[in-house]
């Protein structure tokens, strides 16, 4: 599995923020929830502007909770709505949705 | 510090914002760039972080803005983007940024870039803290020097530069440079002229000024003579200058009823006396050292004496327009400056011709700071426009009743000018004062006819040519050094009266008399002129004994 979580990323970011941490984490989950149906309504109208400002949002966020794999995901789509080739833009979406799936449960288990 | 930081997304926000605050910084938020400008002002941070892309104003449009609004100030902007292409990160410094981070963040060299920011503005204010006292220095200093000039002028040119008769030169900024021109009138209505050059600039030549002027105007006004003044100011500038500072100086002394004029020059370049349609007649050569050398025991004062007459034309310079050098080093020279004034035909502008010459001829324009010129026309006419008294309020004091005798012999007539004294007399008889230009010609004349005609025995026709005129000045020179016996006696006597008083001057003399009778001259003759002005000034003039003997009366009223 490529280090799907930088799991010493966590315990740096734990470290930085202390009691703030969980604020942290809420807040990733929140933002992402919105971006990720934003992103489903960008999609579906073929909002190449829209897709790349949102998934670099994306991009962001999870590249600093160390959620690797979900920031390589939002990079690829990021890319395909600035160069608008957007014929695979549906399913990298669906990929993200998928891997996104999987990082809210393992923050939620933290 | 105070930094504030904008970032749309939350999670980068937090996180930096935990990372700076646990660093000990004081953070201020903003979610996009529109806020970050409102937030700059309110906040005035030390330094702000901006995420590159933002929705309603990105960082690239916010840097700009902020980079306006910091002025002076350095307060440096560091982009925070995710954006990793080289044109991106270009933009950022592009706009105005100071340097980029790329995200995600890592801790260690972004708090390594903030010391580094920090380092960088301490040396900045202090250099922007040093430029700002420079330039408060510099308004002072330009402020302090317009005050002195202000208190220079009103000592150096209360004098009477602005006749119709006088076109000059003098640098707005002379006092700093050291040049000085003098002009003031006598009691008996001579002019005296001085046109002076410090060695140095700046603040000493300027301070050696203010004596000058002083002395100048002081004695002058006083009735002391030229020469006189000339030693009482070498004297002072001997005393107060430092070794290697004095001052290149011309003095001289219009005389309009003698119509001659008495030198001294001492280091300055060659004067002129140019005559209407005749050309150079006189030229003034310094023959002696610069005035603050010497000490008063080896200082010489012989001065020269020439004709100068109606329409005679003076001029004198400081050594600015002659040293002024071609591109090939050529300097314009005397010669240059001669032929121009002789061949001059429009009275009014002869020094603007002058300064077009020397301009084209060093291919620059001339810098008027270091030029000093006066031409003076010798007038009867701007004569007429200066009072010989002084205004003032009348004063109600009336002159004691009072006689005094005064005999002066041949050391004091060879020696001493014993006019101001006697006139510094009157003067403490208020009620006088305001005749004292009056009472001062009359005595002049007197005197020096006395003198002249009847202790030493001259004859004024001798004046009437040019060679005669020359001769008269070295003989009464030669006869007074040899004086052995003779006197002068000078006796005042002042009658109050209601309504003012009568001051009877009488003068006597050792001399044989002279011839005192007016006939013998052509009302315009020169020579005679010292007796009808006497005439037109007293309510009588008695002479007795062939001329050795005169008597007049000056009436004065408050």
């Amino acid at each position: 599995m490529t280090s799907r979580i930088n799991k010493q990323m966590i315990e740096e970011l734990k470290d930085i923020m202390e009691e703030d941490f969980p604020l942290l984490i809420d807040t990733f989950i929140t933002d992402s929830d919105k971006r990720l149906n934003d992103l489903q309504l960008a999609v579906s109208q073929q909002n190449a502007v829209s897709i790349r400002e949102l998934a670099h949002g994306f991009k962001g966020s999870s590249s600093n909770l160390g959620a690797e794999k979900l920031a390589e995901i939002s990079f690829s789509l990021e890319t395909m709505g600035r160069t608008e080739q957007l014929v695979a833009a549906e399913n990298t979406l669906k990929d993200l949705a998928d891997e996104y799936k999987i990082v809210h449960e393992y923050f939620k288990s933290l | 510090m105070k930094i504030l930081i904008a970032d749309d997304n939350n999670i980068d926000r937090l996180i930096l914002k935990k990372i700076l605050v646990k660093s000990g910084h004081e953070v201020t938020t903003a979610v996009d760039g529109f806020e970050a400008v409102e937030l700059f002002e309110q906040s005035e941070p030390d330094i702000v972080l901006l995420d590159a892309l933002m929705p309603n104003m990105d960082g690239f449009q916010a840097c700009e803005i902020i980079k306006q609004k910091s002025g002076d100030k350095l307060i440096p902007i560091i982009f925070v983007t995710s954006l990793t292409e080289a044109s991106a990160l270009a933009r950022c410094l592009e706009v105005g940024g100071d340097d980029f981070l790329t995200k995600p963040y890592n801790q260690v060299i972004l708090k390594a870039k903030l010391k580094a920011f920090e380092r960088m503005k301490v040396l900045y204010d202090e250099v922007l803290d040093q430029r700002n006292e420079i330039r408060l220095y510099t308004d002072h200093l330009v402020q302090e020097q317009e005050v002195a000039k202000r208190v220079f002028d009103n000592i150096a040119h209360s004098g009477n530069l602005e006749q119709t008769n006088i076109q000059h030169i003098l640098s707005p900024m002379s006092v700093f440079n050291g040049d000085l021109l003098l002009c003031a009138i006598t009691p008996t209505g001579n002019t005296h002229i001085m046109l002076g050059d410090f060695t140095g600039h700046g603040l000493p030549a300027a301070i050696a000024v203010m004596p000058v002027a002083d002395i100048f105007y002081g004695m002058t006004i006083k009735g002391f003579s030229i020469a006189d003044i000339i030693a009482e100011i070498n004297n002072r500038l001997n005393r107060i200058l430092p070794i290697g500072v004095f001052c290149c100086a011309t003095a001289c002394d219009i005389n309009y009823r003698d119509k001659s004029i008495t030198f001294w020059s001492g280091g300055l370049p060659d004067g002129y006396i140019i005559r209407p349609n005749v050309g150079l007649v006189q030229t003034v050569i310094s023959n002696h050292l610069p005035l603050g050398v010497l000490n008063s025991n080896s200082f010489l004062l012989d001065s020269k004496v020439f004709r100068f007459e109606e329409g005679d034309k003076l001029y004198l310079f400081s050594d600015g327009i002659l040293e002024a050098e071609d591109p090939s080093g050529d300097m314009f020279g005397d010669q240059r400056v001669l032929e121009l004034l002789q061949s001059k035909t429009d009275d009014n502008n002869v020094f603007e011709k002058l300064l077009e010459e020397v301009s084209s001829f060093c291919e620059t324009d001339v810098q008027n700071d270091d030029l000093t010129l006066i031409e003076y026309t010798f007038s009867q006419s701007a004569l007429g426009e200066r009072s010989l008294e002084h205004s003032g309020l009348k004063d109600k004091i009336r002159p004691l009743d009072w006689s005094i005798q005064y005999e002066l012999r041949p050391e004091t007539l060879r020696s001493f000018d014993a006019l101001p004294l006697v006139l510094q007399i009157l003067t403490e008889c208020p009620g006088l004062n305001p005749y004292r230009g009056r009472v001062f010609t009359i005595l002049a004349e007197l005197y020096s006819n006395a003198l002249d005609h009847g202790v030493l025995g001259l004859d004024s026709l001798m004046k009437s040519s040019a060679e005669g005129f020359s001769d008269y000045y070295k003989l009464r020179k030669l006869k007074l050094d040899k004086l052995q016996t003779g006197y002068v006696q000078i006796k005042m006597e002042h009658i109050p009266s209601d309504i003012g008083g009568d001051l009877i001057i009488d003068v006597m003399d050792s001399g044989k008399g002279f011839d005192c009778t007016t006939d013998n001259y052509s009302g315009n003759d020169f020579s005679g002129r010292g007796i009808e002005l006497i005439r037109s000034l007293c309510k009588s003039v008695e002479y007795y004994e062939g001329g050795s003997h005169v008597k007049v009366i000056f009436q004065w009223q408050y």
